[in-house]
């Protein structure tokens, strides 16, 4: 399986990049990636996002970290991109699912922008969990991204570290 | 930046060892936005480095900028140290004068 990400960083600002297929309808996607209920299932946040190209996306997750951000591309089925912002970094990312029919699933792939080079790995691994509890959860499994979290960081710290000194 | 007291037992907090916002907010008696704030200010001092673990932001003392100023006020204590030493010399002086005029 080539599940892993990739991390390309030109020493301050790194790009994270998934690609993942996934035995499920563009529709049943959509509606993880936007319905409330379903994203807090994967991403394990409290979640809150508008129907809207201007309108705001909030994540709020248990141990008290928050992201807040603005709508960029809404196109049902197909396209959702938002910013990403939290007080923490301090810095403003983007977030983008493409959706894409392949074969008799579904190619989700995953980009998020402008994340600090130093903290790439941490995204990396993170995005990583995440993208594997949504394969969990559309399958009816009960998911642990910050369990995947933990097996993948060691990974994606190595990562990150060849593509800086690339 | 440090005058502010909840920075301050913060910084103290970090220097203990690393943490994250939920673990901090919850030995503080203001909100958690709160508790972001004092953050980011000590972020923007450079005083705390964030590190991403998935969602869960920790949060390290940067001994640094502290140590930079411990250097700074030490040069300037061995400024005033002398000036003090110049001061106590002179008073010495004329206590001195004094007693021998009297």
């Amino acid at each position: 399986m080539t599940d892993f990400g990739t991390v390309s960083s030109d020493g301050q600002m790194a790009v994270v990049r998934f690609e993942r297929w996934y035995a499920a309808s563009a529709e049943q996607l959509w509606s993880a990636l936007t319905d409330p209920d379903r994203m807090r299932r994967w991403l394990g946040a409290e979640a809150s996002i508008a129907a809207s190209v201007g309108g705001a996306i909030r994540l709020r997750w248990e141990g008290g970290e928050e992201m807040e951000g603005v709508i960029t591309a809404f196109e049902p089925e197909r396209l959702l991109a938002f910013t990403w912002r939290e007080p923490a970094l301090g810095v403003e990312s983007a977030v983008r699912f493409d959706l894409r029919a392949e074969g008799d699933g579904t190619l989700l792939i995953l980009e998020h922008v402008g994340v600090p080079a130093d903290q790439a790995a941490g995204f990396g691994a993170g995005w990583h969990g995440h993208l594997d509890a949504l394969f969990a959860t559309l399958a009816g499994r009960a998911a642990d991204p910050q369990q995947r979290y933990r097996e993948m960081a060691p990974e994606y710290a190595r990562r990150a570290g060849t593509s800086e000194s690339q | 930046m440090l005058a502010d007291p909840i920075r301050r037992q913060i910084v103290e907090m970090l220097a203990d060892r690393e943490r994250d916002v939920g673990e901090m907010a919850a030995a503080f008696p203001v909100s958690r936005p709160a508790v972001s704030r004092h953050l980011r200010v000590l972020r923007e001092a450079g005083l705390v480095r964030v590190r991403t673990e998935a969602q869960r932001r920790v949060y390290v003392l940067d001994p640094r900028p502290l140590e930079e100023l411990w250097q700074w006020l030490d040069r300037y204590r061995g400024f005033w140290g002398q000036r003090l030493d110049a001061l106590e010399a002179e008073m010495d002086r004329g206590r001195q004068q004094r007693e021998e005029g009297q």
